[in-house]
């Protein structure tokens, strides 16, 4: 199992419930999309995962372990296995893009390498490797101030592929980016879940983009989980229900019309899956 | 009319809180003015200011002998020494400090997870301590330390290991605490090390007002080293003591124009390190 919740609550310090008896568990290599309007606990669904947030009631498991039964030791490393895109990534604006994308490796790297690093950047080619692949090798040396916010989510992602965790997790990874890069963007996400056999979960705000790249769709209304379905079987009336919007438009990141996957996207979704397994 | 558009805006809940806060400040401030026998009428009476006027003629004209100037030149190279070789020190001691007393890079905290409570601990500890060192002036660690070391710059610059070591320690952690901490969060929730999330999340932030603190100390401590002279530590102060104990006003002239040059050198080097690490 790469994780397991089981009906999981959160109420943050200030009263407020974020997630109410929430059970959700994935094997290895599996990729799910979180979808939910703003504020139905998708942040804090990941961040469950992460072992940033402990949870009110009931049990997380990550890599078969308990984290909040782990020594500090332990959950130290156990964290350094897990991978999180941001959906505004916290880098220091006068941070190097570089830096940023080296300190994915903080976790595994003994501290006298940390350290010797911000003398001489310890792996230049392996860094600027993982921001090649986002279209964006040019900026390797310029500062994070220096980036627009969809450069800066892609410098985010490109931190999380040198970490190299066992668990990936993204939330709104594309929000500020354009659909085609968005895309472009979900796609080396996933591509880097497939070949390495890695967990991806990842929350969306565009419903296409998690039914066009993932075979496995869970709907987050108010802190529950309405629905955990292959995108074949989301229909259009429960993202409407998820939405609760009866009228208005769902939230896609491209500009064509809506159209509900087709069966045959839906097998192709599940061939990747089955082929990476 | 007034009623109406109370009830249309909805009055800042903070007002009465703010309005409280500065009638407070104001009785708890007016009598501490009294005590201080705070009256600056004083300063212009006639009187008072012959005696300022006469005091300060002494101080013209400055004393630029070669011979006193190759004096006042050793002073000053061995009050730069006290000075840097203090906050050198001091920075030796706060460092380690602030990195224990900064809750921001606290991974117990993060749940909490394990060790929460020893962390609190430790770190309520080493507050104390921060307390302890910087709590008794240089002056009086000065004094100690001549006892114990004899006369001379090596006091001195024991005194402000210690007190600057607790000034910049608090400062530091305060200055780590206020920046954004979200980058070194997110460095320790995927496994990093506290002192690495302070190098990659906090320092790249935090450097410009860390160095400008620095610097600023390194400055107060060329003064207090000044002060430390007084009581036989050597440099600058010594110097200034003598010239002040057998009435060389042009003496002290020359000395306080090299204060005022060195201040002056610490605010430069300050801006130029500033603008490197904006």
């Amino acid at each position: 199992m790469s994780f397991q919740l089981q009906s999981v609550s959160l109420v943050h310090p200030n009263g407020q419930r974020a997630l109410s008896s929430v059970s959700l568990a994935a094997r290895r290599g599996e990729r799910i999309a979180v979808i939910g309007s703003s504020g139905a606990g998708k942040t804090t669904l990941l961040r469950l995962l992460a072992s940033a947030l402990r949870p009110t009631d009931g049990r997380v498991e990550v890599f078969d372990v308990r984290p909040w039964q782990l020594s500090a030791g332990k959950l130290r490393r156990l964290r350094s296995r897990i991978g999180m895109v941001y959906q505004v990534p916290p880098l220091p604006p006068r941070q190097r893009v570089i830096t940023a994308i080296l300190a994915g490796r903080l976790g595994v790297w003994p501290w006298w390498r940390s350290l010797l690093s911000l003398l001489y950047p310890a792996d230049i080619a392996g860094a600027r490797d993982q921001l090649a692949r986002l279209d964006l090798a040019d900026r390797l040396f310029d500062r994070c101030d220096r980036l627009s916010g969809g450069q800066l989510q892609r410098v985010g992602v490109a931190r999380v592929l040198y970490q190299k965790p066992e668990l990936m997790l993204a939330d709104e990874p594309v929000s500020s980016m354009d659909p085609a890069l968005a895309d472009y963007t979900i796609n080396q996400l996933v591509t880097e879940a497939t070949t390495r056999g890695v967990t991806l979960v990842a929350s969306l705000h565009a419903v296409d983009l998690a039914l066009r790249w993932f075979p496995r769709i869970v709907g987050l209304k108010a802190g529950e989980i309405v629905f955990d379905l292959p995108p074949v079987r989301v229909t259009e009336q429960a993202l409407r229900d998820l939405y609760a919007s009866e009228s208005g438009p769902l939230p896609l990141h491209g500009e064509e019309p809506f159209v509900l996957p087709t069966r045959a996207l839906g097998r192709d979704a599940e061939r990747r899956k089955s082929s990476c397994s | 009319m007034l009623l109406s558009a109370t009830a249309i805006h909805p009055r800042d809940p903070d007002a009465r809180r703010r309005a409280t806060a500065l009638v407070i400040a104001i009785i708890v401030l007016w009598p501490l003015l009294v005590v201080a026998q705070f009256n600056p009428a004083i300063l212009f009476d006639a009187k008072n200011l012959a005696a300022m006027a006469a005091f300060l003629r002494g101080f013209v004209p400055p004393e630029m002998s070669a011979e006193f100037l190759g004096h006042v030149v050793r002073a000053t190279v061995e009050t730069l020494a006290i000075a840097t070789t203090g906050i050198t020190l001091a920075f030796v001691v706060a460092v380690p400090l602030a990195l224990a007393v900064t809750r921001s890079l606290s991974v117990s905290r993060i749940g909490p997870g394990p060790g929460y409570w020893r962390g609190t601990a430790v770190r309520a500890g080493v507050r104390m301590l921060l307390t302890i060192l910087r709590g008794l002036p240089e002056l009086v660690w000065a004094l100690v330390f001549v006892r114990v070391l004899g006369l001379g710059p090596a006091a001195a610059v024991l005194a402000l290991a210690i007190t600057y070591g607790g000034m910049l320690g608090k400062v530091y952690a305060e200055i780590l605490e206020s920046t954004d901490t979200t980058p070194a969060r997110a460095l320790l929730e995927s496994g990093s090390r506290r002192g690495a999330a302070l190098l990659y999340g906090l320092l790249p932030n935090a450097a410009p007002e860390i160095v400008s603190y620095t610097v600023y100390r390194w400055e107060c401590a060329i003064r207090a080293s000044v002060m430390m002279g007084f009581v036989g530590a050597g440099g600058l102060g010594q110097l200034m003591d003598q010239a002040m104990k057998l009435l060389h006003g042009g003496e002290a002239a020359t000395i306080l124009i090299v204060f005022l040059l060195l201040v002056q050198l610490a605010d430069a080097i300050s801006a130029r390190l500033r603008k490197q690490l904006a």
